[in-house]
């Protein structure tokens, strides 16, 4: 019997050991909240400041590049190109890409262009851009296509019932003059003017290349 | 009633008893702990309050400072994209231009 009351009272001071355990633990949480709301308290002018500075760097960043961006679509709009404006402002070249491509440029395999003209590139960092716009004038019109710093132009008119529209094309053996753009690039920009064509401005037509003119139908 | 049962219920009310007891004991104890706590989480929830004003008032302070500074930054902006662009052997006629436009003046 004497032991039996032995192991109860075992049993019993367990029970409130526990739960004096967990009473101590709390107190250490309490004790250790305290101190932390202490010393934030005190160190409230330092936390504060320390916000300003983050928050100001933040917004001014967000700022610059706000404006950066603005000042982006205005060199664009003003014939900068995309190498132009990569090297003037302190964009993102993913940026750069993505608000060039509402002026119409689409991004360009440089390496074949740059190693045959390179001082076509002079003023480029980054990769080429090319884009094709079109002028109406009348019954025709002018499509310019822009790589980087080379330009040139093409005459279109509107076709008769067969097609919507045909735009010139220099013969292989006037190409080079008449573009300055390589010969081994003509089918490329070719296809380039009458993809955009058909994209930008004849959705649901079709293009194709014949020797000296870029047939729309 | 013979000795061995009176011993017997003595013997079931210490029992009791002595449970009883680390019970009381133990439910006081829980009891303190809850009050630590509940002072834990006011603390906490006060040094959180600290804080979140603290960032608020500052990212408020801040957005005012560069509100009135936006003018000044964009200006100093464009003074040093015109000096690229000049650097970059464009003429007078079309930073002029440039300008303008980069100013919203069109």
């Amino acid at each position: 019997m004497r032991k039996m009351l032995a192991e109860n009272a075992k049993a019993a001071a367990a029970v409130v050991a526990g739960a004096q355990q967990g009473r101590d633990d709390a107190a250490v949480a309490r004790i250790a909240a305290h101190k932390t709301l202490l010393e934030t308290t005190q160190k409230i002018e330092a936390l504060s400041a320390g916000f300003y500075r983050k928050h100001y760097a933040r917004i001014k960043k967000d700022h610059q590049e706000q404006l950066n961006r603005r000042f982006a679509a205005v060199l664009l709009e003003h014939e900068l190109t995309p190498g132009e404006v990569l090297a003037l402002l302190d964009l993102p070249e993913a940026q750069v890409i993505e608000i060039s491509r509402r002026f119409g440029y689409t991004a360009w395999e440089k390496e074949e262009f740059e190693a045959q003209k390179p001082e076509a590139m002079h003023h480029k960092i980054g990769d080429s851009y090319a884009r094709v716009t079109f002028k109406d004038e009348g019954r025709g019109g002018t499509a310019t296509f822009q790589l980087d710093q080379t330009v040139c132009r093409f005459w279109y008119e509107l076709a008769g019932s067969n097609a919507l529209l045909l735009i010139d094309a220099p013969a292989a053996e006037k190409w080079e003059a008449h573009t300055g753009i390589p010969l081994a690039l003509r089918e490329k920009v070719l296809h380039f003017i009458g993809e955009r064509a058909v994209a930008d401005n004849a959705p649901g037509y079709r293009y194709r290349i014949e020797p000296t003119t870029i047939v729309i139908y | 009633m013979d000795d061995s049962t009176l011993n017997f219920h003595a013997y079931a009310a210490t029992l009791q008893q002595v449970m009883a007891d680390a019970i009381q004991k133990a439910e006081d104890l829980q009891a303190e702990a809850n009050a630590e706590r509940e002072a834990m989480f006011a603390d906490q929830e006060k040094t959180r309050d600290l804080l979140r004003e603290a960032e608020n008032t500052a990212q408020r302070k801040a957005e005012g400072d560069l509100s009135v500074q936006y003018g000044e930054l964009k200006q100093k902006m464009i003074a040093s994209l015109l000096r690229k662009l000049k650097a970059a052997g464009r003429t007078e006629a079309e930073i002029e231009v440039l300008e303008k436009a980069l100013s919203g003046k069109r």
